[in-house]
């Protein structure tokens, strides 16, 4: 176990990301240390170049934020780099130390990537509790519907997010934005759906599979 | 400090060089690893930056060319994949230390200057004449001279010169603390902070604040800017023991921590660097809490870069009259007794003990042994009573059952808080000190354990 390394991601599309994250670090790289420099320079220059110098730290800024968005690519490249298994609902939450009361929607095999739900369910219990870290943790409900398995997960305080769905598009100086980006992506790569929305005042996490076909219907749909 | 920086771009090299003459060193670049072997063999870099990436090869052939060469040059690798699997091969293949692309300036900067106090002698403990191989007794406060601890010794000289995650594994009360210290106090971040977090410890709820720090107003409570335990151990060394109890959603966010090292504090938006050594230990089978998905994967790897199993005091018998006379000292030099040796029968009885607890029950043993005799000398009777009250060799079953252990005496008009700090004392002696088996039998977390020992003020 010591000496065994977790492999790079296969290749097809997870490790088509991993050589774009690396492609990507290359020219963002040099251009921040060039900026760095031209930054020193100007700052050693006559007192016109001030504002100058400023201009190129606002550039710096800004490589820096897209230098960040890059991280992402390794998590979404471990994610389409994961084989989906068959799996439930009540296994992973239990994985994830998550508590459930053993409502209908735990119980169904459903084929899924194991890690990537198992951090999507983390970071969404994560992102709820951290509203309100003094409040009571968030609880997981069963909200199935005919045709789709799915989650309800609320905690009892930390509403007042007036465009939730906003923080899904990585909105700049949003810190948690990314780990959502990447829940998402994990949840619809599995056919998946995650929604976050205000709900009383409170911020609500939706997320829903489509419900696996009962034994029988399988094989006259095919 | 002479630098070689080995970048395949033209510009980014040239940039890089730039950057390392601002930053006050000497610099010189190459664009291959044939024409880094030539530059180390002709130039004898103290430091190489090498990118993973090379048109003939990647930065680990640096690593392996700077290793034959024998010169003593410290290797940084750049990488732009981001992978676990690049970092850690990195670091196993003999690096130095890793940086992700894109550069930050800052994380180059503490890259180097740490290297700088490495090269000009620096604040480590190694370069201010402490012992760099072991002393009579041990290695800095780690005691023992048997051929296990031997090997321990040589392991931690060897990987406190680098600034790869070691993690520490080995029975409860083996030693893991001193022995993440001692790494630390020959390391070159000797002169900065060494902080220990028991991962079973942290509050689920303030955790993120606790480690990260806060910004004020950033929730109910916070009234002021607090500092969290990265900002607190920057420059050092973060000890992380019982790290299979480090609730899972803390793993996610510590992964993303040691792949970035930036952080940011609970409501702020600036990007703060970590420069951090990380050490951590178990005394469970981490391979396992991995099989059972209670501890990732990923994480595992990334701070399992250098194993280092202590060994258990039964396996180390040799050192049990020298670590007893050890402890006795430090027991006098506080009390004051007279005490200056052992009677023959007293060592002999602890020499044949098995010591389930190891070194904690043996320092344990020695207290109670010394509270019992008359100077000068430890009694045989009073270490042959403590022993046979500490009960069997093996460790006690974990079973509810209240024959078989200990009872505690409780009188009406005693508080709450009196009985409790009592019970919670007994349970510990009775298991040896192993605070996971008394959280069992009390039913209790063990995070509970941790409160209420702070709480008593009772020794952790």
């Amino acid at each position: 176990m010591n000496e065994a390394l977790p492999p790079d991601p296969p290749g097809g599309i997870a490790g088509a990301l991993g050589t774009l994250r690396h492609a990507l670090a290359d020219p963002l790289s040099a251009a921040g240390v060039k900026l760095e420099l031209l930054e020193r320079r100007l700052a050693a220059a006559p007192s016109d170049a001030g504002a100058l110098a400023e201009r190129v730290r606002g550039v710096r800024a800004d490589l820096a934020a897209a230098g960040r968005l890059i991280d992402l690519l390794p998590r979404l490249a471990a994610v389409a780099g994961e084989a989906a298994v068959e799996t439930s609902l009540g296994d992973l939450c239990r994985v994830a130390g998550i508590p459930v009361e053993g409502a209908p929607a735990f119980e169904p095999r459903l084929v899924l990537r194991r890690l990537a739900t198992i951090d999507a369910l983390r970071i969404l219990v994560w992102f709820l509790r951290s509203r309100d870290p003094a409040g009571a943790p968030p609880l997981l409900y069963d909200d199935s519907a005919p045709g789709r398995l799915a989650l309800r997960i609320e905690a009892p305080g930390g509403g007042g997010e007036e465009n939730p769905e906003r923080l899904f598009h990585l909105p700049r100086g949003q810190e948690r934005a990314g780990d959502l980006f990447v829940a998402r992506a994990g949840i619809e790569s599995d056919g998946g759906r995650l929604q976050l929305v205000e709900r009383e005042e409170r911020l609500v996490a939706l997320v829903s599979w489509p419900a696996p076909a009962p034994a029988g219907e399988e094989g006259a749909a095919s | 400090m002479n630098v070689l920086v080995v970048e395949d771009e033209p510009g980014a090299r040239e940039a890089i060089v730039e950057l390392v003459r601002e930053l006050g060193y000497e610099a010189s670049g190459v664009g291959t690893v044939a024409d880094a072997s030539d530059a180390i063999v002709r130039l004898r870099p103290d430091v190489c930056i090498a990118d993973l990436g090379l048109p003939d090869g990647d930065g680990l052939d640096v690593v392996r060319t700077a290793k034959a060469t024998g010169h003593d040059c410290a290797v940084v690798v750049l990488t732009g994949r981001g992978s676990v699997r690049s970092a850690v091969e990195a670091m196993k293949a003999g690096a130095h230390d890793f940086l992700l692309k894109p550069l930050r300036t800052s994380q180059l900067a503490a890259a180097l200057a740490h290297l700088s106090e490495r090269h000009e002698g620096g604040r480590g403990a190694l370069a201010e004449g402490l012992p760099e191989a072991p002393a009579e007794g041990g290695l800095a406060g780690m005691v023992g001279r048997s051929a296990p601890m031997l090997e321990v010794y040589r392991l931690l000289t060897r990987v406190a010169r680098s600034n790869a995650p070691v993690m520490i594994t080995g029975e409860s009360g083996t030693g893991k603390e001193v022995a993440a210290s001692t790494v630390h106090l020959l390391s070159r971040r000797a002169g900065r902070p060494f902080i220990a977090v028991n991962c079973g410890a942290i509050s689920p709820t303030l955790v993120e604040s606790e480690l990260f720090g806060h910004e004020k107003g950033a929730f109910t409570g916070a009234d002021r800017r607090r500092a969290g335990t990265f900002e607190m151990a920057n420059g050092g060394t973060l000890f992380l023991d019982e790290v299979t109890e480090m609730p899972p959603e803390l793993q996610v966010k510590f992964l993303r921590v040691l792949e970035t090292r930036t952080f940011r504090r609970v409501g702020g938006n600036e990007e703060l660097d970590m420069d951090i050594r990380l050490i951590a230990s178990s005394n469970r089978d981490l391979a396992e809490a991995v099989r059972r998905e209670t501890f990732r994967a990923d994480l595992f790897y990334r701070l399992n870069v250098f194993p280092l199993r202590l060994p258990s005091l039964r396996e180390r018998k040799d050192d049990i009259p020298l670590l007893a006379s050890h402890f006795l000292s430090e027991i006098e030099m506080k009390e004051r007794r007279g005490f200056s040796s052992f009677e023959p029968g007293a060592l002999h009885a602890l020499a044949t003990h098995s010591w389930p607890g190891n070194v904690r029950e043996l320092k344990n043993a020695v207290h109670r042994a010394y509270v019992l005799s008359d100077p000068p000398g430890i009694e045989a009777e009073a270490a042959e009573a403590v022993l046979s009250d500490s009960g069997t060799a093996e460790p006690r079953p974990l079973a509810r059952d209240e024959e078989a252990w200990p009872a505690v005496e409780v009188r009406v008009g005693e508080t709450l808080q009196a009985v409790e700090k009592k019970l919670l004392t007994a349970t510990l002696l009775a298991v040896k000190g192993d605070k996971r088996v008394a959280a069992e039998l009390l039913g209790v977390s063990l995070k509970t354990v941790y409160n209420k020992l702070k709480e008593y003020q009772l020794e952790t």
